[in-house]
């Protein structure tokens, strides 16, 4: 199976899901840590949608997923609007649910369910790492 | 995987639903259609059973989230119950259970709603 997939952000993730399912089994990942990996990739795919237009709407990115010693990443690439979300704002801090925006909860299940984000701006790309301790899983 | 929604009991006070799938950004606008279809300014209880919800994202928190207030708001409730482990540590990360009532399986939750519904006949 190939460690990269093409990934149509107005499309269904149904396939990706799927792929990445296998991929991670390939790469003998804890079952517990496979849901995870698939609201990341969700939530990501959901806010390139939201904020990763530029001048047209971006329709394609690249996911890679691959096995780094006792670490998983999970590489993001596409050519839209710079977009960070490691500079968002993601806490809820003791906010009663009454008080909370209904929205915004995106970036924040992916950096609870991860253990580190590296972003990128090279060349007109978004390049984001996202790592997942594999001990997680245990 | 799509989801599948079915309402397993539905009167004045009271609405449950059964769900199956995953709850993510393509489905959740079908769970809040249903649900603002069938919980009225009446309902006092919103029991959600996801025994078999694969998956859950964080547009399907959104609808969650929207149904809470708006029952908190004329005195009811929202509960689910069956949650996976999986589906419990993003409900967690949100800090959402606080304002949620969890039951361990579907009898305790049919319970509950039988409670709910013998309140509001004597009332």
């Amino acid at each position: 199976m190939s460690s990269r997939i093409e990934v149509d952000v107005q499309q269904s993730l149904d396939g990706v899901l799927a792929w990445l399912s296998g991929r991670l089994q390939e790469l003998g990942v804890a079952s517990s840590l496979v849901h995870d990996c698939k609201v990341i990739v969700d939530e990501y795919v959901a806010n390139l949608n939201c904020h990763g237009r530029g001048p047209s709407a971006l329709q394609v990115c690249s996911l890679e997923v691959l096995r780094e010693a006792d670490d998983l990443v999970l590489r993001f690439q596409d050519d839209g609007a710079r977009f960070d979300p490691t500079s968002h704002d993601a806490t809820i801090g003791e906010r009663g649910i009454d008080d909370r925006p209904v929205g915004g909860l995106g970036i924040l299940l992916i950096k609870e369910l991860s253990d580190g984000l590296d972003y990128r701006y090279c060349e007109g790309h978004n390049c984001l790492d996202i790592k997942i301790h594999l001990t997680r899983g245990n | 995987m799509p989801l599948e929604i079915s309402v397993t009991k539905a009167d004045k006070q009271t609405v449950k639903v059964l769900l199956s799938g995953s709850l993510d950004s393509q489905t959740a606008p079908d769970l809040e259609r249903e649900l603002a279809h069938r919980v009225s300014e009446e309902t006092r209880a919103l029991a959600i059973d996801m025994s078999d919800l694969a998956f859950i994202s964080s547009a399907g928190l959104r609808i969650i989230f929207k149904n809470i207030k708006t029952l908190k708001r004329q005195g009811g409730k929202l509960s689910v119950s069956g949650m996976s482990p999986s589906i419990r540590k993003v409900f967690e990360i949100v800090k959402v259970m606080p304002d949620l009532t969890v039951f361990s399986d579907e009898g305790e939750m049919d319970e509950y709603l039988a409670a709910i519904q013998e309140r509001y006949r004597d009332a």
